[in-house]
């Protein structure tokens, strides 16, 4: 019976010292985490009152970013990131969701066990089930096969691709944000070594409205739809932003493209942001002033996404980008249920997530 | 710098042993089973019990080809059954920690998924109704469902229904509804689910015993640049008071994976051998399944599509109309060990004794 109180004991104090541990490491990677995000958000704000002074928070404003910081998201860790959106809106806003907050709070609690499946863009089309994804071809476990499931050789899966396309987009399994995609005229295709690429997915060529024709040629401009789905209630789109390209961009690339913001109504926001936050009023290679012009086609984009994270759960955040075509079809491109960014809408248009009770979830 | 190479150093030890430490708990209940096997095996015929040769044979084979001695129970029940070791056997530890984790990757558990299997497979052979997703009902259409029409929508054609949880298995987590205990229950508990058809088996299998649904567990391996091909073939049907197949009370009858025909005797969850059906009588040696080849080229034909995994161990039925229908998939851990016991070694020449090297 002493043996047996003594291993009791002993169980409980192993258990108390294992929870002491993973304690210690869970807030050793917060810290880190929130350094390496808040490090790039004070860059931020320099960035943002380098090009106007104006724009530099005021001792009031900081005061009560600390209390909100402090009182409502529980930790002062999430000041930089309200101080950056503070700087760009010129005012303190509640409602905003910091970056590191996001990432470290919000996204455990929301985010479903298999949203990396996200990254195998073999599958989305199945997973999602619908036609509004451009796939022709794929290549799963080393056979290739049209979308209806055929099998075809690859001399056959040449033929069928350029019959009709002068060329093609192979996107990878696990390639996003513009890595991994690869642009592939007959020539190209014939002379790459098809098996060395992995699983991944044929593409058609998209051709964009004209209203982002308008922005800069070159790359499809990506429409951004984030679909929040909390339990009980119909999805909701409730962040949208545009990313743009450069002259000479193929495809839109995280350090080269420029984020406009989107509001609820689809019209833009007054600047686009680029990499740093550097400020757009207009395209810096075209002109093109951003300010009051609407997306075509946004309701019904909007829509798609919503309706397609109803039916598939899954998550409780999804991104979306999104592709309109001139005669204003909704093309899915690339759906992300990882880490969809939220943090350029948040300043540009935000806050967008006010009635969701994220504030609460770190309690 | 000199004061982090033994931080590391300690980092290193500690990882290595939780590591060990998770593997011990991980082998231990699967260990528990094969001694309580082999024990069951040996009750029924002293014949089975391993001699001093073989267990050597197995303890050597264990560490030396598999990486580590945790591997033998489960050899050594294999051996007892088929009176001689065989190379190339999977343990059910081995199998389930080392091969399908490396074979299958990180999606394995997306079988566990049942909402969205239909969409995955993209097969109209499972039954799906419709889906309670997020609290939000949708039909295999799409249609978002109202709570009012719902007791009509499902029980206007047919007297219940089954709910099947997401990340429920072997059974477990499976609701059969009538259209009372459909109204009073609380959806709000159970996550997200889906909601079947009843499968009615074709009358051939009534034979063997009514009441739950004969499932054939057919196994496919796919390697790459290979079509998939059928592995491993088995009968799991009910006793007599079961109302769907439960993996810890049905029994298992092996099935030649080239004819369709059945072996001679049949294993019940324990290990009990039957040459007859305990309540029925039924005898199974040299039965043959009808529709065996239709189901097998189905889960081939569906595991090309599908790529994604190495594995897949598909429950199939066969209904009233000879149609195959696709009850479960799993790429998690497919059970193995009564085929490999029964009629293995069935995984020899894919390489997979070799993953621990």
């Amino acid at each position: 019976m002493v043996r047996g109180i003594f291993r009791h004991r002993f169980m409980s104090l192993k258990q108390t010292v294992k929870n002491k541990i993973k304690a210690h490491r869970q807030k050793k990677w917060s810290k880190d985490f929130d350094l390496q995000i808040n490090q790039k958000e004070k860059k931020l704000y320099q960035s943002l009152i380098s090009q106007d002074k104006s724009r530099m928070v005021l001792p009031m404003q900081e005061k009560m970013i600390r209390q909100y910081s402090m009182d409502v998201l529980g930790s002062l860790d999430f000041v930089p990131g309200l101080k950056s959106y503070t700087a760009y809106s010129r005012e303190f806003k509640e409602g905003w969701i910091p970056n590191n907050y996001y990432g470290r709070v919000v996204l455990p609690s929301i985010k479903g066990d298999f949203c990396c499946i996200d990254n195998l863009k073999t599958h989305s089309k199945r997973l999602l089930q619908t036609d509004l994804i451009p796939d022709l071809a794929y290549c799963l476990a080393g056979d290739f096969m049209l979308t209806d499931g055929t099998k075809v050789c690859e001399n056959e899966l040449e033929r069928i691709l350029f019959e009709v396309n002068d060329f093609v987009f192979l996107k990878k399994n696990n390639s996003m944000r513009g890595y991994g995609v690869i642009k592939l005229d007959r020539e190209k295709f014939k002379n790459c070594d098809l098996n060395s690429f992995g699983d991944f997915v044929i593409q058609s060529a998209l051709t964009q409205h004209q209203f982002f024709e308008n922005i800069v040629s070159g790359s499809i401009a990506t429409l951004r739809v984030t679909t929040v789905k909390a339990k009980g209630v119909l999805t909701k789109n409730r962040l949208s932003s545009l990313r743009v390209g450069r002259y000479g961009d193929e495809f839109i690339r995280d350090t080269t493209t420029l984020v406009v913001g989107v509001s609820p109504n689809g019209f833009l926001s007054e600047n686009a942001l680029g990499e740093n936050w550097e400020m757009y009023p207009a395209h810096p290679d075209t002109g093109y002033v951003f300010k009051d012009q609407q997306i075509p086609f946004f309701e019904l984009a909007e829509k798609v996404c919503e309706d397609l994270h109803d039916k598939l759960g899954l998550t409780g955040i999804i991104g979306w980008d999104i592709c309109i075509t001139p005669n204003g079809s909704v093309q899915i491109l690339e759906w992300n249920a990882q880490y969809p960014g939220i943090n350029y809408s948040e300043a540009l248009v935000g806050p967008n997530f006010n009635g969701l009770g994220w504030e609460n979830l770190w309690k | 710098m000199l004061f982090m190479k033994p931080i590391q150093f300690l980092k290193n030890k500690f990882r290595k042993s939780r590591k060990a430490s998770w593997n011990k708990a991980y082998d231990a209940p699967i260990n528990r089973k094969a001694e309580k096997a082999y024990e069951n095996l040996v009750a029924q015929n002293p014949d089975y019990k391993c001699s001093a040769a073989q267990t050597k044979k197995i303890t050597e084979y264990s560490k030396e080809v598999l990486g580590s001695s945790a591997f033998a129970p489960w050899l050594k029940v294999y051996t007892a059954y088929q009176g001689e070791f065989k190379e190339g056997w999977m343990p059910d530890n081995y199998f389930g920690r080392v091969v399908c984790p490396k074979i299958n990757g990180e999606f394995r558990r997306l079988g566990d998924l049942k909402t969205l299997s239909k969409r995955i497979l993209q097969t109209d052979t499972i039954p799906d109704l419709a889906y309670y997703i997020n609290r939000v009902w949708t039909s295999v259409e799409g249609e978002i469902l109202v709570k009012s029409n719902l007791t009509n929508f499902f029980f206007s054609e047919r007297e219940y229904v089954f709910l099947k949880k997401n990340y429920s298995l072997q059974g477990n987590g499976i609701i059969k509804l009538n259209r009372e205990s459909f109204e009073n229950l609380d959806f709000q508990k159970l996550g997200d689910f889906v909601i079947q058809e009843p499968i009615q088996q074709a009358d051939w299998f009534d034979q063997i015993v009514t009441g739950s649904v004969a499932t054939l567990r057919i196994t496919t391996v796919k390697l790459i640049g290979e079509k998939a091909k059928n592995r491993v073939s088995q009968l799991r049907v009910g006793r007599i008071s079961n109302e769907y197949i439960k993996t810890k009370d049905c029994l298992r009858i092996p099935i030649d994976r080239q004819t369709g025909t059945f072996y001679p005797r049949a294993f019940g969850s324990d290990f009990t051998i039957f040459e007859k059906h305990p309540d029925t009588g039924y005898s199974f040696e040299g039965k043959i399944l009808p529709e065996h080849e239709k189901a097998v080229r189905l889960c081939e034909k569906l595991h090309d599509q599908v790529g994604m995994f190495q594995i897949i161990g598909w429950d199939v039925a066969i209904n009233q109309k000879n149609e195959i229908q696709i009850m479960e998939w799993n790429t998690d851990h497919p059970g193995v060990v009564f085929s490999e016991m029964a009629t293995g070694p069935h995984f020899q020449g894919l390489g997979w004794e070799n993953l621990l090297v």
